[in-house]
């Protein structure tokens, strides 16, 4: 039995606990459905975040390989140069969503993909590599965009599922008995002092007792000797 | 908002080919650090690009500082798989559920 330290065997404290056991059962069934809420929440991300992953992990093998052609045919210096011609930035839109209390980021953004002249240099400048790297790392950067939201979904997502399970588990098995035990010794300890006083109780009153049977005794003995006086 | 990127060389120039400005080179443990201080601290940045292997040399403290931010939201990329997901929900879940 874990009574909570410090309680007062009293009838306050046993009507405040049980306010209390009723506080943390309810919170307890909140917080077993948020933890069942986020663990689907969560297989939804899983499944995608592992397509993604490795679409990305493929895609950065493939603008790496096609970065190294560009730079063997056309040097590092030409790459640079055309990199720095290059006119559109990718933007990136990043928006908060509340799934279960957990934030998670929504990224917005618009193909950074593009078309081979849309990209601002010069096509008869450049060698087809360096447009293949282009490509192949614009690609990447699309998938990047999508990963991340996904991915830190995931992470917040899984940490929260941590900390919700952590939390019903206190609640149900530390919380909840310690009350259920501090209530079951306050009702022992008011039923025993009942007990204590009913027992005083009856001591008084036998006391009582004797002493008013003694008196009466008195009386009559008082009434008796003045009726043998008065009969003389 | 936009993507920033920091790694090697090679990174750097693949990167501003799609048209990342914000792409910059860092080898030393240190400037590493740095970099990614002065990337965190900064409020257009909306994803913050690394590579798999920096983002593991990082400290551990680091390290968790970046996966729980959310503004700016990083990603590590490279071939190598990133064991800190998987730890993380074998221990949340309890079953090793990442493939």
């Amino acid at each position: 039995m874990a009574v909570i330290r410090g309680t007062k065997p009293t009838r306050a404290v046993l009507i405040a606990l049980r306010r209390r056991i009723k506080v943390a059962q309810t919170g307890h069934e909140l917080l077993k459905m948020k933890r069942d809420g986020l663990m689907i929440e969560f297989f939804e991300v899983l499944n995608r975040a592992k397509t993604i992953r490795q679409e990305l992990v493929n895609e950065y093998i493939r603008a790496e390989q096609r970065l190294s052609l560009a730079k063997a045919a056309d040097g590092t210096i030409a790459i640079k140069s055309v990199a720095f011609a290059l006119q559109k930035e990718p933007a990136v839109d990043l928006q908060s969503r509340n799934i279960m209390g957990v934030v998670v980021p929504k990224i917005t953004a618009e193909a950074v993909h593009k078309k081979m002249y849309e990209r601002g240099y010069g096509i008869i400048g450049t060698s087809a590599a360096i447009d293949e790297a282009a490509d192949a790392y614009e690609s990447l950067v699309d998938k990047i965009i999508t990963a991340a939201e996904v991915e830190t979904s995931l992470m917040k997502l899984v940490d929260d599922i941590e900390k919700t399970k952590r939390r019903v588990n206190a609640l149900e098995f530390k919380v909840i008995p310690d009350i259920k035990d501090t209530i079951r010794f306050i009702g022992f300890a008011l039923e025993e002092m009942d007990r204590d006083n009913i027992v005083r109780l009856k001591k008084l009153k036998a006391k009582a007792q004797k002493r008013a049977k003694a008196e009466e005794a008195e009386k009559a003995a008082k009434a008796a000797a003045e009726a043998a006086a008065s009969a003389t | 908002m936009e993507i920033a990127v920091i790694g090697n060389s090679d990174a750097v120039i693949g990167f501003s080919l799609a048209g990342i400005k914000k792409a910059y080179e860092a080898t030393s443990e240190e400037e590493l650090v740095n970099k990614i201080n002065e990337v965190m601290a900064d409020p257009n940045v909306g994803i913050l690009v690394l590579h798999q292997s920096d983002y593991n040399r990082l400290p551990k403290r680091l390290q968790s500082t970046l996966s729980n931010s959310v503004r700016p939201t990083v990603i590590a990329i490279g071939t190598e798989q990133s064991t800190e997901m998987r730890e993380k929900i074998k221990r949340a879940i309890g079953v090793d559920l990442w493939k």
